[in-house]
């Protein structure tokens, strides 16, 4: 199977959603949200757009504190993680001024405790005087949690809601494969299999199944005399 | 507020693609191969000639050998902070720690 990166409609909203908060004036806010089920490629496409964008992408932790994330902050941005609070958080301040980076929180569901929110609202602070984009992923219910907050939810201009696996993610993916996926079996993929993960050891399965029988094409016929889809234990 | 002092002690941290293929290890601190070349886009080469340094300096380990070896898995188990280090010739050098 080929390395290669599929660019997923979620991952192009994704992208596009970031195009656009980048394009906004200073004075805009720039806050976007993505949120919905595990399993639709949220974070390896947020560490695509960290690759590309040389965006700084933390993973929220329930050990969060405004103290924790200022020194990681500082060290993310390469400045003196040394000193109290209010010292970090100006040196945070001034690199993000001279240089702006786009900061990506996965995992917000962890900020989203009334314990935990002062934390977010520290990153609030961190946009509104810096004019940066700063980019929130989360489960499916962050977006109904964060409108109780009304005005935080109210500089978020951007929303990515990831959906299920369309059927072209699929055919593209089943193109990276060393065998010729037929139409019957990509079906069956996404009527059966809701994410890439599960398909893609499905595949390698499959071509190793190919290679010792020396065939090229597969339909889901052939798929399921390979018994792929259980593994070595069920066939 | 911020003194000359923190100015000075400031490192930039540049956006090479060393850097990046280190922030993706540092981040997945066990990370498949063929992972790092999807996020990245560096070549299989390239990656390999990264992983080869880092092995022998004893920053990652290999998790698991796998065919193809685009599947292999490692682990970084010494990690020493944000910047990526630099490899040349016969060294490495770590600008986290100022270290050969």
């Amino acid at each position: 199977m080929k390395e290669e990166f599929i660019t997923t409609e979620n991952y192009s909203h994704l992208y596009e959603a970031m195009q656009s908060l980048k394009g906004l004036p200073r004075t805009a806010p720039k806050m976007g949200l993505g949120f919905g089920h595990f399993g639709l490629g949220k974070t390896f496409s947020l560490e695509k757009i960290a690759a590309q964008e040389n965006a700084i992408l933390l993973r929220a932790a329930q050990t969060w504190t405004k103290s924790s994330v200022l020194t990681e902050l500082c060290e993310e941005l390469g400045v003196d993680t040394s000193g109290h609070s209010p010292i970090k958080y100006r040196r945070v301040i001034e690199s993000l001024v001279s240089e702006p980076r786009i900061i990506i929180v996965d995992e917000i569901d962890a900020l989203l405790r009334s314990t935990k929110f002062e934390v977010l609202e520290m990153f609030r602070d961190f946009h509104d005087e810096t004019g940066i984009v700063l980019f929130f992923v989360g489960m499916e219910e962050s977006n109904r949690k964060l409108k109780k907050h009304k005005h935080f939810y109210s500089r978020i201009v951007e929303f990515i809601e990831f959906q299920t696996i369309h059927k072209i993610d699929i055919e593209k993916f089943c193109d990276l494969s060393d065998v010729k996926i037929q139409s019957d079996l990509v079906d069956y993929f996404h009527k059966k299999f809701p994410n890439l993960r599960q398909i893609k050891v499905l595949l390698i399965r499959l071509e190793k199944y190919c290679e010792l029988n020396d065939i090229d094409v597969v339909d889901l016929k052939v798929f399921k005399q390979s018994g792929a889809e259980y593994g070595d234990k069920k066939r | 507020m911020v003194t000359k002092n923190d100015n000075k002690r400031r490192v930039q941290i540049q956006s090479s693609i060393r850097q990046t293929v280190w922030n993706y290890m540092r981040r997945n601190r066990t990370f498949r191969f063929g992972d790092v070349i999807m996020i990245t886009g560096v070549s299989n080469i390239y990656l390999k000639n990264i992983i080869r340094y880092l092995k022998a300096v004893d920053y990652i380990i290999e998790v698991e050998k796998v065919k193809p070896y685009t599947s292999t898995q490692f682990t970084l188990i010494k990690y020493t902070g944000v910047k990526s280090p630099s490899f040349k010739g016969n060294t490495v050098y770590d600008y986290n720690t100022d270290e050969e």
